[in-house]
């Protein structure tokens, strides 16, 4: 049996006294897309930079891609793509010079796919990342974490600070790049109809755990609600 | 009372000092230095600690007003500009005037010297932080600096705190309010796009994504798009060789490290001939009023402006590491290389500084350096390098801004103090093997370094990066 592209087995990480994480378990199954759900401070950034071994949980495991997170190999993270909820690249570099640098340290970089989604996207490749906006740092982001192809794909609040158009034509990127479970996603968004579009699966994040995990169309038959009724029942909204 | 916005903006400096244990000892050690400058200046007629504690304190008061007013706040809430400016006038008026005006009555002295000086420091302290705050710091720093081994400019000092001087004290009075007042006009047009980050954000700390900073800025503008399109191909060529070092790096450890080398674009050759048009500027017109030597400049320039330029790159490094941290490379072969890639770039700025200052010196001194004492300030500044360094990089590691600040002051203390120390040892007409104790000091300085460096490899490996 394959091991779980994410594993996170009893993650506990604590911000000074404040408890973000508490004992959170879950298990993300290759080629699935999880949208992960949860109010504003649940966790769900603690998670991802758990899983990512960015940060070191006070307790548990976690593994990505078979491998601990926080040893993660350098094949492994060429399996990986990240996009962070506040992105920090070089401020002096063109957006080119910085698809090229971060191309160089992949093998299997797709220029074609990039120039692509550099063209359909209007991301100005001669201006330079210190001032762009927070949209466009955003797609310049997006199209890094996309680049290589990778197998795992986390996305933290992806479309957060995207127009309706670039979002359309995200999350219909997404949907073309998960087709038919080829690779496995992870992402986070406060768009329910969003993560309805595009996931299969949903995790809802409450009180530092994960309260309910599992296919999305089960949740729905359970409540008998959309996805946006049933968050707001469980939080008692 | 305590609802009043008056009280409410004066209390965002108690709390700002209280938020930390550190900073509370920070600012209690301000508070004890401005006191015992005070009762110093009264008893002996010594300015310098008041001075001193006056200028960090105007440091610390513009960095917070400047944060107050860089915000949309200062633009739509009613009454905010007028809290926020009268409690920053009455602190300043404090601390630049009634305190040495203070102090120098109980002295028994006239006050217009002390309190010309503070204004005139504080005027320097608003300009430095609303103009080009790099370029403005550096040279602030590097003419600090240079007057800094000169008697004549301290004796002037200490004969205007003293009252001898009233004419000049009155000039220098009239140019420090004519500072303070264009400060003060600067510092009311600031917006939430403010055109300089504060000194901690200059180190990556809550910068936020899309803030320009006063290079983004100028090159928005007509000047910056020539330097742009002047820069251009050096760019392109540097970002060329920086993606051949990624791709090479699996054969090549050289490339493995230099692929990290990721903290702006600046070109060796022309920094070098930067350094040397400053340096030969500087001691071509200090040299004309007899104030200096311009070996000490050379000396101090070595020792401390490779540090320093070498500890603001952490900005960028800082902001990007999580970035880097998910390229493929696993930790710890990261953690080496970014770490020896850094080293290396501090290697160049020094070597930059030798190639620009050394042949000056060798042409300029007179009389001429010896050799022994030549290699001495090489060697010394070399091993104190390495020390700062070290302990630079391993304070940067506890990612704080209170250490930020730390490191800068560690930055500039250590590597000035070792110089002043060289300076005095090799060139105050000691025998030549008087430099052995310059370098047995840094040597042991570049030993702690060297133990430093090892301890932020092993706390980086254990460390967040978010």
């Amino acid at each position: 049996m394959t091991e779980p592209a994410i594993e996170l087995r009893g993650i506990t990480k604590s911000y000074g006294k404040k408890p973000v994480l508490a004992g959170l378990d879950l298990s993300v199954p290759h080629g699935s897309v999880v949208g992960l759900l949860g109010v504003n401070g649940s966790g769900k950034t603690t998670l991802m930079k758990c899983a990512l071994g960015l940060i070191r949980p006070q307790a548990g495991q976690a593994r990505l891609l078979g491998e601990p997170s926080w040893t993660l190999s350098a094949a492994a993270k060429a399996r990986i793509g990240y996009v962070p909820q506040v992105v920090n690249l070089y401020p002096w570099m063109k957006v080119r010079h910085l698809l090229e640098y971060t191309a160089a340290f992949y093998p299997n970089w797709n220029d074609d796919l990039v120039a692509r989604l550099t063209k359909e996207w209007d991301i100005p490749r001669d201006d330079r990342i210190g001032p762009l906006s927070v949209g466009q740092l955003q797609k310049v982001a997006i199209v890094l974490a996309l680049g290589h192809e990778p197998d795992l794909l986390i996305l933290d609040e992806p479309a957060a600070s995207l127009d309706p158009v670039a979002r359309r034509q995200f999350l219909q990127e997404i949907i073309s790049l998960a087709e038919p479970g080829r690779r496995t996603v992870l992402f986070s968004t406060h768009i329910t109809s969003d993560l309805e579009r595009v996931a299969d699966r949903v995790a809802i994040l409450k009180s530092g755990r994960v309260t309910w995990h599992g296919l999305l169309d089960d949740l729905k038959e359970q409540t008998h609600v959309n996805l946006e009724e049933s968050f707001l029942e469980m939080h008692n909204v | 009372m305590l609802s009043s916005a008056y009280t409410q903006v004066a209390l965002t400096y108690l709390r700002r000092c209280r938020s930390s244990g550190i900073r509370m000892l920070l600012a209690i050690a301000w508070g004890a230095m401005l006191a015992v400058g005070a009762t110093a200046m009264a008893f002996s007629r010594e300015p310098l600690v008041l001075l001193i504690a006056s200028f960090i304190t105007f440091i610390g008061i513009v960095d917070h007003v400047k944060e107050q007013f860089a915000r949309w706040d200062a633009q739509l809430v009613p009454g905010y500009r007028r809290a926020h400016l009268t409690i920053a006038a009455v602190a300043i008026l404090f601390l630049a005037v009634l305190l040495p005006a203070m102090a120098a009555r109980l002295a028994g002295l006239q006050p217009i010297g002390l309190v010309a000086i503070a204004v005139s420091l504080l005027g320097a302290v608003l300009w430095c932080e609303l103009q080009f705050t790099g370029l403005s710091w550096m040279l602030c720093s590097v003419f600090f600096v240079a007057n800094a081994s000169s008697r004549s400019i301290g004796q002037t000092i200490t004969e205007m705190a003293s009252g001898q001087l009233d004419p000049q004290a009155a000039i220098l009075f009239a140019i420090g309010i004519a500072m303070v007042s264009v400060g003060a006009f600067k510092l009311l047009r600031l917006d939430e796009k403010m055109p300089q980050p504060r000194l901690s954000e200059m180190f990556g700390a809550g910068r936020s994504a899309g803030t320009q900073n006063a290079a983004e800025q100028m090159a928005e503008g007509r000047f910056g798009c020539w330097v742009n399109q002047w820069k251009c191909p050096y760019l392109d060529r540097r970002m060329a060789a920086l993606a051949d070092h990624a791709r090479r790096a699996d054969t090549s450890t050289w490339s493995a490290i230099r692929r990290w080398q990721t903290q702006g674009a600046a070109s060796w050759w022309k920094l070098c001939l930067l350094i040397f048009a400053i340096f030969f500027a500087m001691q071509f017109f200090l040299s004309r009023s007899g104030l200096h030597n311009p070996t000490t400049l050379a000396t101090f320039y070595l020792f401390i402006m490779p540090a320093a330029m070498s500890t603001g790159m952490w900005r960028l490094r800082i902001t990007a590491m999580p970035f880097e941290m998910l390229l493929p490379a696993d930790r710890a072969t990261y953690l080496r290389q970014m770490i020896a890639a850094l080293g290396l770039l501090h290697f160049q700025f020094w070597a930059a500084f030798v190639t620009a200052t050394i042949p000056c010196v060798l042409l300029a001194a007179q009389p001429p350096l010896p050799l022994a004492d030549l290699a001495t300030i090489l060697l010394g500044s070399a091993l104190a390098q390495v020390g700062v360094f070290g302990v630079s990089i391993w304070l940067v590691t506890h990612r704080s801004q209170v250490l930020f600040t730390i490191v800068i002051i560690v930055v500039a203390g250590v590597t000035g103090g070792a110089g002043s120390f060289a300076v005095s040892s090799c060139l105050s007409g000691h025998p030549w093997h008087a430099g052995y104790k310059v370098l047995i000091a840094t040597g042991l300085f570049s030993i702690i370094g060297i133990g430093s460096i090892y301890a932020a490899y092993r706390r980086w490996l254990v460390a967040d990066f978010d």
